[in-house]
């Protein structure tokens, strides 16, 4: 989904590389085969001579054309590596987006509100009730009191930074100081610091107004997604906000890392508070409550917390909601998280009421009769957070994620013109170099997550604007990657992309082995190649190049036909379960339960109404069959029923569902398979 | 993914050329940033030798020639690209050189026999000679190459890793 080469020549970052490399193609062009050498030693005079600068000349090339290749192999694997990392990124975000619309449906207009209370199971009611949001009035007032900090004492022995407010500049050093040491802020002070910077966020109209008027320059930064270390180093090569030095945070500053609470604790607290006019904070599509259930942030806030950490959850929940949606600079640039559509119009997302919607992805609902959902309302803010550019002209619905748009260059013309702007710049999207230009210069995408996906996977960037608009982009890596060389760093990369696709084809194993063996009546256990490429896509769905993949994943017999069993060779799913119960789980449970994780765990934090970590056995059942529902894979009442008690450990009646998920876990059993087949070689070809 | 055609019962040349052309396909796709079918014609080398071809600079001019429908264009369709590569793979030119080849070009490049050259010789020849690298490939080449600790390139441990790379 990407929008072309990346080397762009309408901008003047100092980083970018040159493409040398294909400069130098188009002069081997104009001067013919060979160049000749200019030979300092030999004089060439005498025929020896002359065959010794040959040869060597040949040796040159040989060598020349050998690494050419070498790299051309290397940068076809990057490219592959990367297809396996976004697609699964993709459709994992698209399979969440599933589960959550299953009962609700927005193409239908007329319906108000969620499944009303006995139509259909009672287990998907009392999911669809979790997933409600209630009126404004009544929120505010209770989650003041539900979040309140006043009764937590900061205890003697606490080591951690102290706040006091209002804060200063001084704070937010010593929140640096000690978060790059690894302590943790005392949960009072982060509840504290929470509260003010929801307090300010509610002053903020929906799009900010940023000017470069004072500082004469303004710098973007992209996603962060937890990564401390990258925001760290953006603040050491670009100082730390104030007046002169003013920052656009773009969104998606928590989930997948594993320091999203102290990323956002630093913008909010230090930024945000200490600088208010110079601290720009755009939401994302990952400032949102349900994201956060699938992808990590509330995981770590329950790790890192424990018993206050419902009263955290549910204060970020609702301070994220509060984020305002983009940022215009100067009037002529419009900084967004995700990007635009045929349908958004600034008046339009000035106007709308952004607090309702505590998550991008449900309409908001309220208990009100009468209460409308304005779905033309809602459409603004899932554009915004949501959207991918595309090459093609026209507007799509991003059926790769689930929701928002992709919008073609003419669509990004458009809006352009009729606002005014100059430029647009988004977020959202992983680059290998954190930037990248697209629709001819009008839309400049920034990641500022390094190693995103795997160590050494790519940069992040920043763009420095000046007061006329020109950006200069800075990239970065965040880690000793780094420094080994393209070939070596490129081998950790694709060793990630491919755990984590054989992790999803051990987890179809069932429909796999079933589609395979459509294409072997006869059951010889081999089918052609052409025939596993297709079961493949078919059951997977992610688009990816199976025959170049083919030899990672698995082998062929002597007759070039392939044996599709070996799909399944590398890794499987071990489980823990069952260990105390003394029975065994069955393998097709394991798988169903692997393959739906992310689901799962959706679904148990959703449930989890004190975000305890824990739910009870009757909960865990009713999470089954809500996930059942939603994406049709059968459990038994009696699987999950022995799956659950054998999970209570305590015989409290209670799960703890980290624990759970945990005891599903990907084991390579290649090294087992070596050593027990010895001799046998690798694929072949 | 092109949903493969049903095909009639083998006669093993058609499944050969329909696995090649299939090989092909995927490796255009993974440089076919628009899925429109198209490659930008710089990186037609890459994905030639994606596939397991070593042409000179040289020998990459005449093939996107052959692939150029009348004027140059800054992007090749796939249906000229196929009809080219497939006549590449199935004729098997510009076949890489074998292991030991590559190692006596190095030998050859040691004038001294020194069993490794140095980062200057390194540069002067892969620079001057043959068809120059760009400063990058120059860079990544050596970055890769040179021993840390000897600050040479002892091309007896180079070459393989060149080679290795080839597993698939």
């Amino acid at each position: 989904m990407g929008c072309g080469p990346s080397s762009s020549a309408d901008d003047d970052s100092e980083q970018q590389q040159q493409p040398l490399q294909k400069q130098q193609k188009d002069d081997g062009k104009k001067h013919g085969k060979q160049k000749r050498s200019k030979s300092p030693q030999t004089g060439g005079k005498d025929v020896t001579d002359a065959s010794v600068e040959a040869l060597s000349i040949k040796s040159a090339l040989l060598i020349q054309k050998w690494y050419r290749r070498y790299k051309a192999r290397l940068e076809a694997r990057r490219r592959t590596t990367w297809m396996i990392y976004q697609s699964i990124e993709y459709s994992s975000e698209a399979s969440q987006l599933h589960l959550l619309q299953t009962e609700s449906s927005p193409q239908q207009p007329q319906q108000q509100h969620l499944s009303p209370a006995g139509s259909g199971d009672p287990a998907n009611n009392r999911f669809a009730e979790r997933l409600r949001q209630k009126s404004l009035e009544e929120e505010d007032q209770e989650l003041l009191e539900l979040t309140s900090y006043e009764g937590i004492q900061v205890e003697k022995s606490y080591r951690g930074p102290h706040l006091s407010f209002p804060l200063s500049a001084s704070h937010v050093q010593v929140l640096i100081d000690s978060f790059r040491q690894g302590t943790q802020l005392h949960s009072r002070y982060l509840l504290q610091l929470l509260h003010e910077a929801r307090l300010l966020l509610k002053t903020k109209p929906n799009v900010y107004q940023a000017s470069t008027s004072i500082s004469r320059q303004v710098t973007v930064v992209g996603d962060l997604h937890g990564k401390l270390d990258d925001l760290l180093v953006i603040f050491y090569k670009n100082g730390l906000p104030d007046v002169t030095n003013p920052y656009v945070f773009n969104g998606d500053f928590v989930d997948r890392g594993a320091n999203s609470v102290e990323t956002a604790a630093l913008l909010f607290a230090c930024c945000l508070l200490v600088w208010p006019s110079a601290v720009f904070i755009n939401r994302g599509n990952h400032e949102d409550h349900l994201m956060n259930c699938r992808y990590g942030f509330i995981k770590e806030v329950q790790a890192k917390y424990k018993t206050p950490a419902n009263k955290i959850v549910r204060l970020f929940g609702d301070t994220f909601s509060w984020l305002p949606l983009a940022t215009n600079i100067d009037d002529k640039i419009l900084v967004t998280h995700g990007g635009i559509s045929d349908k958004v119009d600034m008046e339009r997302v000035q106007k709308l009421d952004r607090h309702q919607y505590l998550s991008a992805l449900k309409p908001p609902v309220s208990d009100n009769e009468n209460a409308k959902v304005d779905y033309k309302e809602w459409r603004q803010v899932l554009d915004l957070l949501w959207s991918d550019p595309k090459p093609q002209a026209g507007c799509a619905p991003n059926t790769f994620r689930g929701g928002g748009c992709y919008f073609g260059p003419n669509i990004t013309e458009a809006f352009l013109r009729k606002h005014k702007f100059s430029l647009l710049v988004r977020s959202h999207e992983c680059k290998p170099d954190g930037w990248e230009f697209c629709h001819g210069g009008a839309v400049l995408t920034l990641f500022s997550a390094s190693n995103y996906y795997e160590d050494g996977s790519n940069k992040g960037a920043y763009a420095k604007f000046d007061a006329e608009g020109k950006p200069h982009i800075v990239q970065y890596m965040a880690s000793k990657a780094r420094k080994l060389p393209v070939g070596r760093r490129l081998s950790t990369v694709e060793e990630g992309a491919l755990k984590d696709l054989r992790a999803k084809v051990i987890a179809s194993k069932t429909e796999l082995t079933a589609a395979f063996q459509r294409f072997d009546p006869d059951k010889t256990g081999s089918i052609r190649l052409a025939d596993w490429c297709e079961a493949m896509e078919q059951t997977l769905r992610l688009g990816l190049p199976w025959r170049t993949l083919r030899p990672h994943l698995a082998q062929l017999a002597k007759d070039g036909r392939l044996l599709y069993m070996t799909s399944f060779d590398c890794v499987s799913i071990q489980t823990k379960l069952g260990a105390s119960a003394g029975k065994e789980v069955a393998g097709s449970l394991t798988e169903a339960v692997y393959k739906n994780k992310e689901e799962l765990e959706t679904i148990f934090r959703i449930m989890d109404k004190d975000n305890s970590g824990q739910i009870s056995l009757d909960e865990f059942q009713e999470s089954c069959r809500v996930l059942t529902q939603a994406t049709g894979r059968q459990m038994t009442e009696a699987e999950v029923g022995d799956m659950a008690r054998s999970m209570d450990l305590n015989s409290d009646g209670y799960i703890d569902f980290n624990e759970f998920l945990e005891a599903f876990r990907i084991i390579d059993t290649r090294k087992r398979q070596e050593d027990a087949a010895g001799a046998q070689g690798g694929s072949s070809g | 993914m092109a949903t493969e055609e049903a095909l009639p019962p083998e006669n093993p040349e058609d499944t050969a050329v329909q696995e090649l052309k299939k090989r092909i396909a995927d490796a255009f796709e993974i440089f076919d940033h628009e899925a429109n079918q198209t490659v930008d014609v710089r990186e037609v080398g890459t994905i030639i030798r994606s596939l397991g071809c070593c042409p000179t600079e040289g020998e990459l001019h005449d093939i996107l020639k052959e692939m150029e429908e009348e004027e140059p264009l800054p992007y090749v369709t796939f249906d000229a690209f196929l009809g080219v590569a497939m006549k590449i793979l199935q004729e098997k030119r510009y076949k890489p050189a074998l292991e030991d080849q590559l190692l006596k070009a190095f030998q050859v490049l040691d004038i001294e026999n020194n069993g490794y050259l140095t980062k200057e010789e390194i540069e002067k020849y892969m620079v001057e000679e043959g068809e120059p690298f760009s400063t990058e490939e120059l860079e990544e080449m050596l970055s890769a190459a040179i021993d840390p600790e000897k600050g040479t390139v002892i091309y007896k441990e180079y070459v393989p890793l060149l080679v290795v790379d080839d597993a698939v």
